[in-house]
């Protein structure tokens, strides 16, 4: 028994960790090296909230339960000498996946299960042989040193990552200004690309000042709204609090870059929080803004907003070019359909069914182009910015009978199930628009579904909303698919159906220009797809109906 | 096709519309004029006293409305509209300066047909005083305001009857909203088309089989509202005694 000798294995041991502890002594290079680059609020340690701390310590004890009782039983069957050497496993494992707290957890919790269960005399905490004594220091030693050392690797890792996506949202932000039309589309991207930096709603004042106040801005009160022109104004670089006084909720507001006035000034709210948290999200906010002005100076606004105009008259010209090539195929088309209907109705080939079909055959065709040239001219109309929705109070009854009749060619060879509650308060729309928003949604749910499926009309109220919703039974959307639907020209390529990826674009855009929403909802391919388009409803029309009494 | 010996007057610059329009017509037992301008047009229209006018908005010479316009100030003959744009605006406005009915291009000769003919049903009434008017199940007595169901007396409010009576009035063709409120609400609601939905609403419940897909009272998207006749509810088509 080499009682006191100690073993050559333990001496390379200590000295491994001599050089470990030197090491862990040393500034955090990895740490200070990125501190210019990205926020490091949350990256290095103790950034877990304590539930979660917790959570990780009782699975670390856990694991050192689990290695105990597998040992335990391994040891009826194999003589294991180095048990220490064991318990390092759980120790490494809550190092790399849960912090420095649950790796020490883990390593006194297995140094004295090691000791309790293992060590003569075994249920005991008492030690006798001064080998195992050392055995454990060291045990504990390395279990705190690998800690220290897994732990700077998952911070590499977790900085390498938020590197990398912050520089992906960089490059989707960059490509989201390249394929802008107007200073407002800009302005939206910039203040989208700050919501989700800073993880709250932001709202972005002036990019260019001639595009008057946007909807969201008007939605802001009115000091916040005061104090942003007031900093627009006289360039001033200082963050200021603002509290409103109507909902007593904070906001800070401060202009985008300390150069200059070109990017705006965001208004951030915080809501009703401390001055000590508000001082600590301004801290956030200033860093995060001194990036993003970063950005924004790199990737050349001026050149962004005088290439969106360049696009945009491209895009007017075209599409006068397409109104008038609509308008000259539209002409000829209205004298084939109508001969073909009056041939149809004449003697000799009514009663002839092979020359009716072919009269047939000339009408759906001439009507199939019709309509697509109606897809281009409201395509133009929209382009054009030229819907002006005529609102009016309509019984939402109406619109779902006339696009189900308007589009009842297309619809043909589906079943369409109707349901409409009989008391469905009246919206205020602009009816045609509205109709061929949903005759759009109709027609598409007949593209995309089987032949001989039903596609279902439901209407009914929530929320002082009126919703009406086409589900079909067709192919259903992917996630790609799905990210891609609001855009113009983009069509579904599973399916082989002719169409010009037109019509959903055409029915959001006639959906939101009467003040509407729509919503797209699919369980995924196969499994049918479900459009609800609402708008605010009617509350007292009903019973501002003057009387009428019976005679 | 019966020979109704009808004179109709296409005013329509593009020839090959006026061909097709000529051969409908002709089928349907008309006798046709056509003329290529307004200045055309309005010499036909008090030369030959044509039974009916189809009427172009684009014309090279004068805008269709304003023929229209000149039509009015002195001759009560049905006029029935062709555009090629759908702007509900300028549907109610050719309504509202006296045109019967409209129809946006493309259209198919059957319902140009349908209108037509509800027109002159219509004009001819005003001569032979018959005052009933069929539409499907229903019929509406125009002088006693009866309405009935399948024969069946149906009840229903002074409005309800009121409107009934506005759009039997007119059977076949369309009345615009500002119509209808200002002879039932007056001329201070004419905007208040909620009314009329809720009105509307209400009569369907009454005699629609399917309120929610109406077969009788239809909606015309932003114009108005139409009576529907179906081909057994007439007769036949009216014919030229009645101008004597």
């Amino acid at each position: 028994m080499a009682r006191s000798a100690i073993s050559p294995q333990t001496m390379q041991l200590l000295q491994f960790i001599l050089m470990a502890l030197r090491d862990l002594t040393k500034p955090t290079a990895a740490g200070e090296s990125h501190t210019a680059g990205a926020p490091r609020v949350g990256v290095l340690g103790g950034g877990q909230p304590p539930h979660a701390q917790l959570l990780s310590i009782l699975k670390s004890l856990g694991l050192i339960a689990v290695t105990t009782i597998g040992l335990f039983a391994l040891t009826h069957f194999l003589p294991i000498t180095h048990i220490a050497v064991i318990y390092l496993i759980p120790v490494l494992i809550a190092a790399t996946r849960w912090g420095t707290l649950s790796a020490l957890t883990a390593a006194v919790s297995g140094f004295l299960a090691a000791d309790f269960f293992f060590y003569p005399p075994i249920y005991s905490f008492v030690v006798y042989d001064t080998q195992h004594i050392i055995d454990l220091v060291l045990f504990l030693v390395i279990a705190i040193v690998t800690s220290n050392l897994a732990g700077r690797l998952k911070r590499e890792v977790d900085l390498s990552q938020q590197r990398e996506e912050k520089t992906a949202a960089i490059y989707a932000f960059s490509r989201r200004l390249a394929a802008c039309f107007t200073a407002a589309e800009i302005s939206d991207a910039i203040q989208d690309y700050l919501s989700q930096n800073l993880g709250r709603r932001v709202t972005l004042f002036g990019v260019q000042p001639a595009a008057g106040q946007t909807a969201a801005e008007l939605a802001i009160p009115e000091q916040v709204q005061r104090a942003a022109s007031a900093i627009q104004a006289i360039g001033d670089v200082e963050t200021r609090t603002v509290v409103d006084p109507a909902t007593r909720g904070s906001w800070l507001v401060r202009s985008v870059s300390r150069q200059t006035a070109e990017f705006g000034v965001v208004a951030i709210e915080l809501g009703n929080t401390t001055t000590e948290m508000a001082t600590a999200v301004r801290a956030e906010v200033d860093a995060m803004l001194l990036d993003a002005a970063a950005t924004l100076e790199h990737l050349d606004l001026a050149q962004a907003l005088y290439e969106a105009e360049l696009r945009s008259k491209a895009e007017q010209l075209r599409d006068a070019l397409v109104g008038s090539i609509s308008h000259e195929l539209r002409t000829p088309l209205v004298s084939i359909l109508g001969s073909a209907g009056v041939l149809g109705q004449a003697d000799g080939i009514a009663q002839n069914e092979r020359l009716s079909s072919l009269v047939l055959a000339i009408r759906t065709e001439a009507e199939r182009l019709d309509h697509d040239i109606q897809n281009l001219l409201d395509a133009q109309r929209i382009t054009g910015g030229g819907i002006q929705p005529n609102l009016q109070w309509t019984d939402p009854a109406d619109i779902v009978d006339t696009a189900v009749t308007q589009s009842s060619r297309q619809l043909a060879a589906h079943h369409v199930d109707v349901e409409l509650p009989t008391d469905l308060p009246l919206i205020k729309v602009d009816s045609t628009l509205i109709e061929r928003a949903l005759g759009q949604l109709l027609e598409n749910a007949a593209k995309y579904s089987p032949t001989g499926s039903t596609i279902q009309v439901l209407a009914w109220t929530e929320h002082h909303r009126v919703i009406l919703s086409v589900t079909d039974q067709g192919i259903g959307l992917t996630d790609a698919e799905k990210q891609n639907l609001g855009k113009r020209s983009f069509r579904g390529q599973r399916a082989l159906v002719p169409g010009s990826g037109l019509g959903l674009w055409i029915a959001r855009a006639f959906v939101v220009a009467n003040a509407g929403t729509i919503e797209i909802a699919s369980e995924g391919p196969g499994h049918g797809t479900r459009v609800s388009i609402s708008f605010a409803s009617s509350r007292e029309v009903t019973s501002e109906l003057p009387d009428d009494n019976d005679d | 096709m019966t020979k109704s010996g009808l004179t109709a007057l296409i005013v329509d610059d593009e020839p090959q519309i006026r061909r097709f329009l000529r051969a409908g017509l002709e089928l349907s037992g008309f006798l046709v004029r056509e003329a290529e301008d307004a200045e055309r047009g309005l010499k036909a229209a008090t030369f030959h006293s044509p039974d009916i006018i189809i009427l172009d908005l684009g014309l090279p010479d004068l805008d269709g409305s304003e023929v229209l316009k000149r039509i009015r100030t002195w001759s009560n003959v049905p006029v029935i509209i062709l555009s090629i744009t759908s702007d509900e605006d300028e549907k109610v406005r050719l309504l509202e300066l006296g045109a019967d009915d409209y129809m946006v291009k493309p259209f198919g000769m059957a319902e140009l047909l349908a209108r037509a003919h509800a027109a002159l049903r219509r004009y001819v009434r005003g001569l032979n005083k018959d005052p009933i008017v069929r539409a499907g199940p229903l019929s509406i007595d125009l002088v006693t305001r009866n309405v009935s169901l399948n024969g069946t007396r149906i009840s229903l409010t002074r409005k309800e009857r009121h409107l009934l009576q506005l759009l039997g009035e007119h059977a076949g063709n369309v009345i615009t909203h500002q119509h209808l409120l200002r002879e039932i609400w007056g001329p201070n609601h004419t905007h208040s088309v909620q009314y009329l939905r809720v009105l509307v609403r209400k009569i369907r419940h009454k005699i629609e089989a399917d309120p929610a897909r109406p077969a009788i009272l239809v909606t015309e998207s932003g114009v108005g509202y139409r009576l529907v006749q179906k081909d057994d509810d007439v007769a036949e088509a009216p014919n030229k005694l009645i101008t004597a």
